[in-house]
């Protein structure tokens, strides 16, 4: 938990943070996951070692990926397919891939290797245990993986423009984490070090699969080129990242886990609001600031997308970036509180996507101020919360109205403003939004609109007198039990709750997608769709064997690579 | 087989949905379950078999009617979940002589609640019914005695615990009779497959050669 904040600047009023637009334009900073990783492992020196790579002509078999850390190793268990093209799907209800993974809490045996090469290739038909941390799987960019291995086995090197086009050469398509299919839940692993700040081990798991498919795309060249076969200039490898395509689970994610993604919004917040509150910047301080943004501009530059909300929100971006070097070239930074300065200009001037660029940019100077903060991001309070029943139904109706009083006034019997529903299909258990009163879902409704139902259990307190404990209005309303809940958590997690009607016929949940993998540390984030995003992971990052302390964090930012 | 924790939570607050009850409670249900399974107890089965029992009947007839010094429901017979959650609900009002009740389903899965009590108010609590007695200070659990389907009468009090040493597991070992029976209520809560659905509710296409 962090304590209230002791800084001049405040954080950020959740009422101005937590809109969908705003967490729909949200930016990697120094406290992503993959970031938070790759420092911690060039740090501790960690070791990394393949001890199985047996993959035949075709391309089929197994690999093993092995990290070795302070006190313990961990191995992504990778099998590689031949997949028909017509069942490349990146949707949940795929049932087949082009390449499966686990990853396995130690060095397996090869009986481990035999179990699970009967189940990790089956994902969600399949069952991994307690051994095993993680279940993935990808699938090729078939344009850009036929260019690398023609390239490559006719002698040359691939264009780099092509690869910058599209990216990474394998996208992952779902990485199950926390007892998925059997896997060892988070909470038996959550007190070793290096798996305490949420997603490690699934950021390990991608970080070794974008290893794998670099060899595995060599391999292939190879047995097509024979002798003449090229290596992958590891320049080029270099740029090359994960992609990964991402449907409709995350968004559920963020909102049935409010405490935790309350912390990861928060932390942020408090790292920006540090930032703000220094009086001075030194020069050593602009120097690194103005560093990194040079070398984000050209990542910008780089960022392509073909969806029209995307394309119309990088241009203004460009426009915020070229307001924001003027900004710059003109105060210096040199006077007090710069940087609360150069936000405060940012909230008048910019974007949303401007804002959120600046607000992450300002934190790369100052890692030994925010980067400890990343012991706050996991969650170990809400699966021990009980409600209050003492609580007053004034206290609880004041918490709804401090939440969601903008829902409030909103009429949520009109079709728009509940025209979605989230529901499950039976289909894989695919997660899905459908239209309420032009499809029969609503039966099946997953509770995902906080916003209304806080509304709901509001009008519903108002028949109950002020003094009275909230335990006598549940006994007759269990219905609003979900929604007390909710509004007792955010007592301690101010930043828990979207404010935005999350059913409402104009919602993005491309918004709610963005906003976690932000924190992942994603870059390029392409939407192809309303409700489906894909990404890169890792781009310009070291290879496990290129890694070191000074390559370790600003690999996101890289320099021009023209 | 085993299962994980997160497997046994996530099946048991959809079934627990699937039968009717609100998903508030359904989430209660899910982390009395776990709750359960991490001290060995299996929390899975005492579920389905409730649930089969109360299956397609209204559930706030299982609740405690307002106002009673014994516990009851109008019903007949009480809903532990229900109950449990008043349980927990009303910690600061919890008498000192503890609380009677009439008739409940599957007494044990009101001992997770009663755990909430317990850390709530620092004291350990027992739950009494036929010839078991579980008792509890909200981490640890002591209790001897069969599972029954269902109790004539159910005591909560304070207590004392004097076994101080923790049975805890990782994984739940509901057997596969019950986890299927949990997965068929859980497939309520599940929209049928349609064209229409697999086409334009995920948001993206069905090939994904680029």
């Amino acid at each position: 938990m962090i304590e209230p904040t002791l800084t001049q600047v405040a954080r950020r009023d959740p009422a101005v943070v937590m809109r969908l637009k705003r967490l729909g334009s949200l930016h990697q900073c120094r406290l992503s996951f993959m970031r938070i990783l790759t420092r911690r492992m060039a740090e501790q020196n960690w070791e990394f070692t393949r001890p199985v790579f047996d993959i035949d002509d075709l391309g089929v078999g197994r690999a093993v990926y092995t990290a070795k850390g302070p006190e313990r190793s961990y191995s992504l268990i990778a099998f590689a397919h031949d997949l028909p093209a017509d069942q490349r799907s990146d949707r949940v209800i795929a049932e087949a891939w082009d390449a499966t993974f686990t990853l396995f809490d130690g060095i397996p045996s090869e009986a481990d290797l035999d179990r699970l090469s009967q189940n990790v290739p089956l994902q969600e038909a399949g069952r991994v245990q307690e051994t095993e941390l993680s279940l993935s799987r990808a699938n090729r960019s078939v344009r850009l993986w036929a260019h690398v291995v023609d390239a490559l086995a006719a002698g040359k090197q691939p264009d780099p423009g092509m690869i910058d086009q599209v990216g990474y050469l394998m996208r992952t398509t779902a990485v199950y984490g926390s007892g998925k299919f059997g896997a060892a839940d988070r909470e038996t692993l959550a007190d070793r070090d290096e798996l305490q700040v949420p997603f490690q081990a699934e950021m390990l798991s991608v970080f070794l699969t974008r290893t794998f498919v670099r060899d595995l795309v060599q391999h292939m060249a190879n047995v097509r080129g024979g002798e003449a076969t090229a290596t992958l200039r590891p320049a080029l490898a270099r740029r090359l990242g994960i992609g990964n395509s991402t449907g409709l689970g995350m968004a559920p994610f963020i909102i049935n886990h409010p405490v935790l993604f309350n912390n990861w919004i928060m932390v942020r917040e408090e790292a920006i609001a540090r930032v703000r509150s220094l009086t001075q910047a030194s020069a050593k301080e602009i120097a690194h600031f103005k560093d990194v943004l040079d070398r984000a501009i050209v990542s910008v530059a780089k960022w392509r997308s073909e969806h029209p909300v995307q394309i119309k929100k990088l241009e203004t971006l460009q426009r915020d970036i070229f307001a924001l070097q003027q900004y710059i070239a003109d105060q210096e930074l040199s006077g007090d509180l710069p940087w609360d300065a150069l936000m405060v200009w940012a909230e008048d001037v910019l974007s949303e996507e401007g804002q959120e660029f600046v607000a992450s940019l300002i934190l790369e100077p100052y890692g030994a101020l925010v980067d400890g903060l990343a012991s706050c991001m996991a969650d170990h309070y809400e699966k021990s919360f009980r409600i209050d029943g003492a609580m007053t139904v004034g206290a609880l109706r004041a918490r709804i109205e401090q939440n969601f009083g903008w829902a409030l006034a909103v009429d949520w019997q009109r079709r728009e403003n509940c025209a979605r529903a989230w529901y499950v299909s039976e289909e894989k258990l695919e997660p899905r939004l459908g239209e309420r009163f032009d499809e029969p879902i609503e039966e099946y409704e997953q509770p995902l609109a906080p916003a209304r139902d806080a509304a709901m259990a509001h009008a519903a307190l108002k028949d109950w007198g002020r003094d009275g404990p909230v335990a006598e209005f549940l006994l007759k309303h269990p219905e609003h039990r979900h929604t007390v809940r909710r509004a007792q958590l955010s007592e301690i997690a101010p930043y828990s709750e979207i404010h935005d009607n999350t059913i409402s016929s104009e919602v993005l949940p491309i918004d709610m997608l963005r906003a976690k993998l932000s924190f992942f540390g994603a870059t390029r984030f392409d939407p192809r769709s309303d409700r489906w995003v894909r990404i890169c992971m890792y781009a310009n990052a070291p290879y496990p064997e290129e890694l070191t302390e000074q390559n370790a964090d600003l690999w996101v930012y890289p320099k021009d690579l023209s | 087989m085993s299962w994980s924790l997160n497997e046994v939570e996530s099946l048991a607050k959809r079934a627990t949905r699937g039968v009717g009850y609100p998903w508030g409670v359904a989430e209660e249900a899910a982390m009395a379950v776990r709750w359960l399974s991490a001290r060995d107890v299996d929390g899975a089965a005492a579920l389905v078999q409730m649930l089969t029992q109360v299956d397609g009947k209204a559930f706030g007839y299982r609740s405690p009617e307002a106002g009673c010094e014994i516990w009851r429901a109008s019903s007949g017979t009480l809903c532990p979940l229900l109950a449990g959650a008043a349980l927990s609900d009303f910690a600061s009002y919890f008498p000192e002589g503890g609380i009677e009740t009439e008739a409940m389903w599957q007494p044990i899965l009101m001992v997770p609640f009663a755990a909430a009590l317990a850390r709530n108010n620092g004291k350990p609590i027992a739950v009494l019914w036929g010839e078991t007695t579980a008792i509890t200070d909200g981490d640890v659990l002591s209790l001897q005695g069969p599972m029954e389907a269902v109790a004539e009468a159910v005591h909560i009090a304070p207590a004392a615990l004097e076994t101080a040493t923790a049975r805890k597991t990782n994984r739940a070992k509901t057997g596969p009779q019950d986890w299927v029976a949990l997965m068929q209520l859980a497939h309520r809560t599940y929209a049928p497959a349609s064209e229409e659905s697999r086409m334009s509710g995920a948001g993206a296409g069905l090939c994904d050669n680029d």
